[in-house]
């Protein structure tokens, strides 16, 4: 336990701003990766990775932690790799803290969307770096000039070549009736792996050896393959926008050919990281605290995007059933549309808990109005025997991990159902011949033959 | 998981069940065998074969003869002993003193039973293994242990 740790090294860097902040919050960082004894041998280069916070990845956990004999779960080392991550990777574009002047465009905003490299037949993706080519429902739109982002997934099943059309998922429907959009994201190093290796077609992925995407690598200092999926939910009746990272974006709606520029909030944030001490990725997940409250605890008061505590007086009936999914058809252009009950199955890890306590007083002490410091980690899923030749998984932790925007239906605590990030992602195949595409469904919906 | 079961737990489960502490552990983390044990099958019996155990431990005797006091015939603590080794096996487990009463807990007792491992094999609809793995021989004994 290093609850106490915590508590004094956060105190010293409260106060203060600008550039003595910066240094404090990383100068904690590193008090805080020591304490937790996760620089077992610490070298120079893991304090100067903590030292470039802004726009600086933290690359990896060094030497991984190895679980079973030690006891299990040493899960801080690898939450304090997820908040640094966040951290990185929410960084404004033009340098400093998140949240420093208030909201901000963020560092991992100007990376590929994964549609960019979904290209067709003979094409070839464009360069890093290359902006949107809006879909012509898009470009009519006068006050989307400027708007870069859009946003066109609706659920897991869009998309997916016959993965899902169990249904085992659907639609996340909010108090206001809007369906929650999700967005995939991917850095540098996976754009370019899948561009040069010309993963982008059929032809490429069946000519390629094993897809194995760059790691990161703390002995080269070389970020690997990182990519995000982000959970958003359109502004609406009964949201404060002062507290969420807010984004103005094209919506596109695929099944009616629309689109429209909205005014979205970022709910939930997945961050996939292939790192050397993790070849089945490191998995975090952060959320907005106003989501959903804890299913043994559901809150009475407060506001929440996507419960509401006096649904059964409301609306009596089935409607009310926690984290069911909604009513077909679904369609968000549909009137009446009946939001989804969501609660947390399973509560937050005490440790995550606290660690979240701390970062979000750094993040206020960059700025008392930080919209990031409304957010939290939920968890962070990692091999803690990435070569046991038994399982290819490497015996996961936590065993179960879920998002309550992402994996709404899915929480719980059943083998194979509820959702396990590295269990499901072990599944991905990017051929008919169902080569492994290292975790990512990105390949798995590659349709161009050539 | 309620509480984080003590060291000796493992080290006695590991002499009963042939497999290591890490992977007990590991099973542990997924499905709570201690727990469980003491709530269905009676904390009392637990704690005598865990005081039985740590007695002769402290006394020097090697693992292998700590084995075998615990299951010889006249043991006190030989059939708590059964019971426990049965649910780290089969994930089943029943009361004392109703053994009609078997039960298997949870998915995840039924998914990390040992079974499953001393067979190099996985549960019946559980398979961490990737896609076409049905081709490939499962790795050697030893690794799963
Ligand atoms: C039931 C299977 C399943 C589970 C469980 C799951 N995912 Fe995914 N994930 C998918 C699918 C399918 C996609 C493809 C895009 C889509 O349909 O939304 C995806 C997409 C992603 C992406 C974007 C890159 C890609 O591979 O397309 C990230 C990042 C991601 N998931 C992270 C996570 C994290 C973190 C967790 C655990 C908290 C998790 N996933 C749990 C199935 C799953």
């Amino acid at each position: 336990m290093q609850t106490s740790d915590h508590k004094r090294t956060v105190a010293h860097s409260v106060g203060g701003s600008g550039r003595a902040v910066l240094l404090t919050l990383a100068a904690t960082i590193v008090a805080i990766v020591v304490v937790a004894g996760i620089y077992a041998q610490a070298s120079p280069r893991s304090d100067e990775t903590a030292f470039t916070l802004s726009g600086g990845y933290p690359i990896d956990v060094p030497g991984g932690v190895g679980a079973g004999d030690t006891g299990p779960g040493a899960r801080s080392a690898y939450d304090v790799f997820s908040w640094q991550s966040f951290i990185a990777l929410n960084s404004p574009t033009d340098g400093g803290m998140p949240g420093e002047n208030g909201d901000n465009e963020t560092l991992w905003s100007t990376w590929m969307e994964d549609f960019q490299v979904l290209v067709s037949d003979g094409q070839t993706p464009a360069p890093w770096g290359a902006p949107l080519r809006l879909p012509t429902a898009c470009k009519t739109l006068t006050d989307g000039d400027g708007i870069t982002r859009i946003l066109t997934h609706a659920s897991k099943v869009d998309g997916v070549v016959g993965l899902f059309d169990q249904a085992q998922a659907g639609p996340l429907i909010d108090q206001n009736g809007s369906y929650v959009r999700y967005e995939i994201l991917i850095n540098e190093p996976m754009y370019t792996y899948i561009r040069d290796n010309r993963l982008y077609n059929q032809a490429g992925l069946n000519a390629f050896g094993q897809i194995d995407f760059p790691s990161g690598s703390l002995d080269t200092s070389t970020v690997g393959a990182i990519m995000v999926k982000a959970a958003w939910k359109v502004m609406g009746a009964g949201d404060d926008p002062s507290r969420f990272h807010v984004s103005r974006a094209h919506v596109f709606n695929q099944q009616a050919n629309t689109c429209a520029v909205e005014t979205l909030g970022l709910v939930g944030f997945h961050i996939s990281t292939k790192t050397v001490s993790a070849p089945q990725w490191i998995w975090s997940t952060f959320e907005h605290q106003g989501n959903a409250p804890d299913a043994d605890a559901p809150g009475t008061g407060a506001h929440y995007s996507f419960f509401d505590p006096q649904c059964a007086t409301k609306r009596p009936g089935p409607d009310c059933a926690p984290n069911a999914l909604p009513p077909t058809p679904w369609n968000p252009q549909l009137p009446n549309q009946k939001p989804v009950q969501v609660e947390r199955v399973t509560r937050i890890d005490a440790t995550t808990a606290a660690l979240n306590t701390k970062f979000q007083q750094l993040l206020r002490g960059v700025n008392a109005h930080s919209v990031w410091a409304n957010y939290m980690l939920v968890g962070t899923q990692f091999p803690q025997l990435p070569d046991d030749p038994t399982d290819p998984q490497g015996r996961p932790f936590p065993q179960y991990l879920a998002n309550t925007t992402i994996e709404t239906f899915l929480q719980g605590r059943v083998p194979t159902v509820s959702s396990n990030c590295i269990g499901c992602h072990n599944r991905a195949t990017a051929t008919t011949s169902a080569k492994f595409s290292d975790f990512t469904y990105i390949l798995s919906r590659v349709t161009a033959k050539y | 998981m309620t509480i984080e079961p003590p060291s000796d737990f493992f080290d006695m489960s590991s002499i009963l069940t042939g497999f290591t502490v890490r992977t007990l552990r590991l099973a542990q983390q997924d499905a709570d065998f201690y727990g469980v044990f003491d709530d269905v099958y009676g904390g009392a019996w637990l704690k005598d074969l865990m005081g039985f155990y740590v007695a002769r431990v402290q006394a020097g005797s090697a693992p292998e003869d700590i084995g075998k006091a615990i299951l010889a015939d006249a043991s006190p603590v030989a059939e708590t002993a059964r019971a426990l080794m049965v649910f780290w096996y089969l994930g089943q487990i029943a009361p004392h003193d109703d053994s009609r009463d078997l039960r298997i807990p949870s998915a995840n007792h039924y998914a990390q039973a040992l079974v499953w491992r001393a067979i190099q094999a996985h549960p019946t609809g559980v398979s961490t293994l990737r896609f076409g793995y049905w081709a490939i021989p499962p790795a050697p004994f030893d690794d799963y242990l």
